[in-house]
């Protein structure tokens, strides 16, 4: 019996240690998988260093495609951006597409795709922090290591945007080793510099679909913090490529 | 009034309900007029239910030294209906055409309101109309028509509108956009117009008489377009108008181009460049010229920046130079905007004209400042 455990853990030990970073980075992207498409509400908290606290509220419907999701973001608070819309086409291996609707004066503006370091709505957040975390978008470094963290292990993968109109030069990214779901990041600007430090808690098994309902993101150079709460969130709810298409900016 | 409150209430029980209120205070100083306090409102309603959607805006302005800029306006009232790939539009309407940011030679569905401020672009009149379109994917083919063409108010003097034809002669649009991405990516719109021109040849019968406004038929092509390449976004504006139906007025090509290119993160700051040309050619140079307020852009450069501080306030300044080319003229605007609490914006404004042309529209204003602070509020 001792044997049989002995070898069944050092088997299990084994294939931990086996797993490429990017083998590792697919299970955890087909964990969040699946979705087809979700309608969910968020609360944006930005904070800046000396605590001076604002609240975003934003709609965000997303369409999940394997060439790149689509995705519709609404604002809704402050009541000045309520209805302002931002529609975004995620092209793998490309430049993203993104259309802006200004409602006050009726205005869809193309916006360059490129601003991937750019803040999103004056949060730390970027906008490459808050699309799709799909896999291919980056390079990995070798083995994913698995590290103890509070007593709970984690592999530990390094792994390199490949857009070079990224803001990162790298990202080390934790993800716990039972439930292959990534619960916190170090994200290094161009020079290698620590810049942000990003959690992910709050998960919720939806329809068989691993959702994260609290992301937060520390600014370790500025001192500024954002969090961002998902207040109400539906999956697989029918969604297709015409919710998704230029009309709906109006 | 009864009534339309019994119909408000039938309408809000029966759809779901929507609105969006703005409130703004104005202190505005000028150079060469009297100083005042403006306050203005717009109401943004919108009333949906599963066949259909309404959608409303009352405008409100209140000078407290200038009567031409006080008024209650309905300015927009429409109701849409999708079909499948079709969406239809009835009603009082505000459009926005264009690609470039300074001025806009294909923004021409509405009339620009210069009494609530001859200086934004967006301050506009809504258009009594109906629109269809037919989407494709990502293109669209629409066709409008602007039931009848409405009198410019520039000021209390020149109310009186002539047209060339019968008022409630319509003007149609026929647009067509279209979005490529096989060898570079850009997004086209041709639009031919039939009807009113936006322009108005301002006529003055003696020194002490009112200006009179003459509405002309033409005939126009309108091309918008923009290109995405690498990371700075290239856009063009063109139109062609052949005046049908009035002699005095040549026909007229209208160009510009530009382009605008985002820095990020720059001291924790977002930064935009933006460079512009605006351009007429007239077919016939011995015809009348300079007759509308819109023809400021006749050979201008314009250059802006905009900084988003990424702050937790929403801080934002703007920085802009129009310059003429070839007469010695040129209007500097500087904006300031800033978030306080989360409903309240404050704001502050600084334009400066310099005209030393005496054949200019611009010279109208002299050597003219305005100086503007307010607080915004909606809920």
């Amino acid at each position: 019996m001792m044997i049989k455990i002995v070898v069944i853990s050092f088997t299990y030990v084994v294939m931990l240690f086996a797993q490429t970073s990017e083998d590792v980075a697919k299970k955890a992207f087909e964990k969040v998988s699946g979705y087809g498409s979700s309608i969910s509400k968020t609360t944006m908290l930005l904070e800046n260093a000396y605590g001076d606290k604002n609240i975003r509220k934003i709609e965000i419907q997303k369409l999940e495609n394997k060439d790149g999701d689509k995705s519709l973001l609404t604002f809704l608070y402050p009541n000045d951006l309520k209805d302002t819309k931002l529609l975004s086409y995620e092209v793998i291996g490309k430049d993203d597409k993104q259309w802006l609707y200004l409602p006050a004066i009726k205005r869809v503006k193309r916006i360059s795709s490129r601003n991937k370091s750019g803040s999103f709505m004056a949060s730390e957040f970027s906008y490459e922090d808050i699309s799709s975390q799909n896999y291919k978008n980056y390079l990995y470094d070798g083995l994913a290591k698995v590290i103890k963290k509070d007593g709970v292990e984690y592999f530990k993968i390094v792994r390199m945007p490949k857009d070079k109109h990224s803001g990162y030069s790298k990202q080390i990214v934790y993800i716990d080793t039972k439930s292959y779901l990534v619960y916190y990041g170090e994200y290094f600007d161009k020079q290698e510099r620590l810049l942000k430090k990003i959690y992910f808690s709050e998960y919720v098994l939806l329809d068989g679909v691993q959702r994260v309902h609290k992301i937060m993101i520390k600014n370790v150079q500025n001192k500024k913090q954002s969090s961002l709460v998902w207040d109400e969130d539906k999956i697989k709810i029918g969604l297709s490529k015409k919710d998704f298409s230029k009309r709906v900016l109006k | 009034m009864k009534y339309l409150f019994v119909v408000f209430l039938l309408v809000s029980s029966l759809m779901a309900f929507e609105h969006k209120v703005e409130v703004a205070l104005e202190a505005i100083g000028h150079s060469k007029d009297a100083n005042e306090f403006v306050t203005s409102s717009n109401i943004d309603v919108n009333f949906k239910n599963s066949y259909f959607n309404i959608d409303a805006r009352v405008e409100f302005l209140y000078s407290s030294k200038y009567i031409d800029k006080r008024y209650v306006l309905l300015n927009e009232l429409y109701v849409t209906k999708e079909f499948d790939e079709y969406i239809f539009t009835i009603g009082k309407k505000i459009k926005y055409l264009g690609e470039l940011e300074g001025y806009n030679v294909a923004d021409i569905y509405n009339q620009k309101n210069y009494l609530k401020d001859p200086f934004d672009k967006n301050a506009k009149y809504g258009s009594i109309g109906l629109d269809i379109t037919k989407y494709f994917d990502e293109n669209s083919i629409d066709f409008s028509i602007k039931f009848y063409e409405e009198g410019v108010k520039y000021s209390q003097n020149n109310k009186k509108l002539y047209l060339s034809n019968k008022k409630y002669t319509p003007t149609f649009y026929l647009g067509m956009n279209f979005l490529s991405d096989e060898y570079i990516d850009s997004e086209t719109k041709i639009i031919l117009v039939h009807g009113y021109d936006i322009k108005r040849n301002i006529l003055a019968t003696s020194l002490t008489s009112p200006l009179y406004q003459y509405a002309y038929r033409v005939n126009k092509i309108l091309l918008l377009s923009h290109i995405i390449y690498e990371d700075i976004i290239y856009k063009t504006e063109i139109s062609y108008t052949d005046v049908i139906e009035y002699d005095a007025i040549s026909d007229y090509t209208q160009l510009s181009f530009g382009f605008e290119k985002s820095f990020y993160e720059v001291l924790g700051s977002d930064i935009t460049l933006y460079g512009e040309y605006y351009s007429y050619i007239y077919a016939n140079d011995t015809k009348v010229k300079n007759i509308d307020i819109s023809e400021l852009y006749d050979n201008d450069i314009f250059v802006a920046l905009k900084v988003n501080f990424n702050d937790t306030k929403s801080s934002e300044l703007k920085f802009g130079i129009l310059k003429d080319i070839k007469k010695d003229e040129q209007i500097i605007k500087l904006e300031i905007n800033s978030r306080m609490r989360d409903s309240f914006i404050i704001n502050g404004e600084y334009i400066n004209i310099i005209s030393d042309d005496t054949n200019s529209v611009l010279n109208k204003f002299g050597d003219y400042s305005r100086f503007t602070v307010g607080i915004k509020y909606t809920f």
